[in-house]
């Protein structure tokens, strides 16, 4: 995985872990990857990871069962949802305005573009449910 | 500082297994040179040697005499070739101690400074005790091989062996009878002087580290210099001991004097192998050992600064 | 622990390498141990395993590194940057040296030849330099120590390699090992190190835990008012190093960057981090 260069590597990876929650990868009931596998396949220092996963329990993401592992939370998803659309109403979309302002471009213009986007991506995404016949979140 | 002075024999066992393991291909080859020479050395003088004659007579016509042959060349290449292998082995454990490039992972293995010292002198004294018994093989072999070839010749050790060769080494007079007691004698040192110089290789072994000690860097050629010299030092020196005691000439000595009390030819030049014998054991080895120790306590002193 | 108080080497001696080297090194962590060539990273390496003697007073797990005890090297491995080559092949290698070390794991060992993809059968002197040097990583590597000393490991390895290199060292790190690694690619190894250490010809430019620094440093666009320590060019733009505001969240710590200001204002850094334990 490329680190990028603003937000420290701990951070980062705690996103990768939301994302993978997002994307149905790791799901309630089943016991996240080991700080230890996770430091293999990023190729970082465990003790990164576990930092990470310390900044989860903190956020009430991730929960330590004694003896048998770290899982998620009950209300692990919609917790990182709202963290997650927060953070983008905090952060993404200021500077999404910023540049806008800059050259003009206004806010129609963006929500048809965005709609675009979404609609394209999303029957990209079902002719796949239908290949493949799986359930995929939305 | 305090020594560290633990000796724990399986990792002693284990340092050895690691020296074996890093060295083999450098001991096989080693031993196949040293066999390969040998034996072309041998063969070479086996289909030259144009006349056998008597065994026991020194035969000024030339041409090699195959037992004389058989018997001190193969004791004087081994003695030489002994030397030779023993200066290598010393350049390699020595190099494996203490030269700080090649050393670091040597010295980062578990076990105390006197285990690896211990080390060092067993793999030293291999070296030494397996080249005496590849000596003594081949020797058995050669002797073999001439008595399948020449069946109707004792093939015994020729006692005057040594005399040959110490004729041309030492330039003695051309003409010898083996009838004459001092040249048996001096015959007999000689032979018995080739016999212990190993030894001396001790000696030179523990020198040489001491002096490279001494001086920081790489010492081969000081080694290689001091060993040569030291050897010619003592041979030397072993030489005048024996004529200053027995009047060394060798041409010019009385042999009245042998006349009038016959025994001395027997007793005396046995007496005198014994003495010379006695001063290079009982003063080379104890000299050797101390150096040894004198090594040890400098590598303590340079690590625990 | 490793401890060092007013170390001082040279290998001759009028030329000292290392002058009154201070330093405090808890366990359980990777430590980047960074500075220009020829400060002494790999006499310090070498000087902690007792293979050289330094003066000073200084310690390994709490034993005195000089006194080369058995029971303190058997639980440290060395990985110089260069070792003489024997012609051995790595299998016969670790045969014998994994007698010396109660950690050792031959499973660390297989499977680091097969990542390494080093074949185990032949002379270590008909491998490619790459090649040997990765052979002699997972040997060491297999030796599974408590503490872990390696000089320059990822010198000559291509890409594929280092990174392979880095799962390796993740995978064997828990909170009970202490790595320390020398290097002057410090891009190879910067995800792995917790704590870093700079070196320099005076003595410890720097000696701190990643968060201490994030805690103290920013790396980010400057801004107005900012105390910029060192500025680069970077592909979105100006990237610099500045003193991070008290109320600013931390950024990720770019060691490359980090190694450059610290090396060019010892003073400032010295003052930043006189604070901390």
């Amino acid at each position: 995985m490329e680190f990028q260069n603003n937000k420290p590597i701990f951070l980062q990876i705690a996103d990768w872990l939301c994302d993978k929650v997002l994307k149905g990868e790791i799901q309630l009931g089943q016991q996240l990857p080991s700080v230890r596998e996770v430091a293999v396949q990023l190729e970082v220092n465990p003790n990164t990871v576990q930092r990470a996963v310390e900044r989860l329990i903190q956020q009430d993401i991730v929960v330590t069962q004694r003896g048998r592992g770290n899982y998620l939370t009950q209300d692990a998803f919609s917790r990182i949802e709202d963290f997650r659309r927060q953070r983008l109403l905090d952060e993404a979309l200021p500077k999404l305005a910023d540049e806008m302002m800059l050259l003009g471009v206004k806010p129609k213009e963006v929500a048809n573009a965005l709609q675009n986007i979404i609609n394209s991506r999303l029957s990209a995404l079902n002719v796949k449910k239908d290949a493949s016949g799986e359930k995929n979140p939305t | 500082m305090q020594q560290n002075c633990s000796v724990e024999w399986t990792r002693i066992r284990n340092l050895l297994r690691y020296d074996w393991a890093i060295d083999k291909s450098k001991i096989t080859n080693t031993l196949v040179i040293i066999l390969g020479l040998y034996t072309a050395f041998f063969l070479m003088a086996y289909w030259n040697q144009t006349r056998l004659g008597d065994a026991d007579t020194y035969s000024p016509e030339g041409g090699a005499n195959l037992a004389t042959f058989a018997t001190v060349s193969v004791m004087n290449y081994f003695r030489y070739a002994t030397m030779v292998v023993l200066i290598l082995a010393t350049v390699i454990l020595h190099r494996k101690f203490t030269n700080p490039q090649t050393s670091v992972q040597y010295l980062a293995l578990p076990g105390s400074r006197l285990e690896k010292y211990i080390v060092m002198l067993a793999d030293y004294a291999i070296v030494f005790v397996g080249m005496e018994v590849l000596y003594l093989a081949v020797w058995a072999l050669s002797m073999l091989v001439c008595q399948l070839t020449y069946p109707e010749i004792s093939w015994w050790l020729n006692p005057y062996g040594g005399y040959d060769l110490a004729d041309r080494i030492f330039d003695f007079t051309q003409s010898h009878s083996t009838d004459s007691a001092p040249d048996l004698f001096h015959t007999n040192t000689m032979q018995l002087f080739f016999w212990i110089s190993p030894f001396i290789n001790l000696v030179f072994f523990g020198l040489w580290i001491n002096v490279n000690m001494l001086f920081s860097h790489n010492g081969i050629l000081k080694t290689i210099g001091l060993f040569i010299l030291g050897h010619i030092v003592l041979i030397v020196a072993g030489i005048t001991y024996v004529g200053l005691v027995f009047e060394f000439v060798p041409r010019n000595v009385d042999p009245e004097l042998f006349q009038q009390f016959p025994e001395m030819a027997t007793i005396a030049p046995f007496n005198f192998l014994i003495k010379t014998a006695k001063v290079i054991l009982w003063f080379q080895i104890p000299l050797a050992l101390f150096l040894q120790w004198l090594f040890y306590r400098q590598i303590a002193k340079k690590q625990a600064k | 622990m490793i401890e060092l108080k007013d170390l001082h080497y040279g290998y001759y001696k009028h030329q000292p390498v290392l002058r009154g080297l201070s330093l405090r090194l808890p366990e359980g962590h990777v430590y980047g141990l960074l500075g220009k060539n020829g400060v002494g990273k790999s006499t310090l390496l070498k000087i902690l395993c007792g293979s050289l003697t330094g003066e000073g007073e200084y310690t390994l797990d709490g034993f005195d590194p000089r006194r080369q005890n058995p029971q303190m090297l058997e639980r440290l491995r060395l990985v110089p940057e260069t070792e003489r080559i024997l012609p051995v092949t790595i299998e016969s290698l670790a045969q014998v040296t994994a007698p010396f070390y109660p950690t050792w794991d031959g499973e660390i060992f297989e499977s680091a030849l097969t990542e390494f993809q080093v074949p185990r059968n032949k002379q270590l002197t008909t491998l490619s330099l790459g090649q040997q040097k990765k052979a002699l990583i997972s040997l060491s590597l297999a030796c599974n120590t408590p503490y872990l000393l390696m000089d320059e490991p990822t010198n000559g390895m291509d890409i594929p390699s280092k990174s392979i290199f880095r799962r390796l060292v993740a995978s064997i790190c828990d909170g009970s090992k202490t790595v320390l690694i020398s290097t002057h690619q410090v891009d190879d190894i910067d995800s792995l190190i917790d704590g870093v250490v700079i070196l320099e010809n005076e003595g410890v430019l720097l000696n701190a835990s990643l968060d201490e620094v994030a805690a103290r440093l920013a790396f980010r666009r400057a801004e107005k008012d900012d105390e910029v320590l060192l500025t680069e060019s970077s592909p979105i733009g100006p990237w610099s190093v500045v003193v991070r505001r008290p109320d600013e969240p931390e950024t990720s710590v770019n060691m490359k960057m980090l190694f450059n200001a610290v090396i060019s204002h010892k003073s400032r850094i010295r003052s930043l981090f006189s604070d901390k334990a």
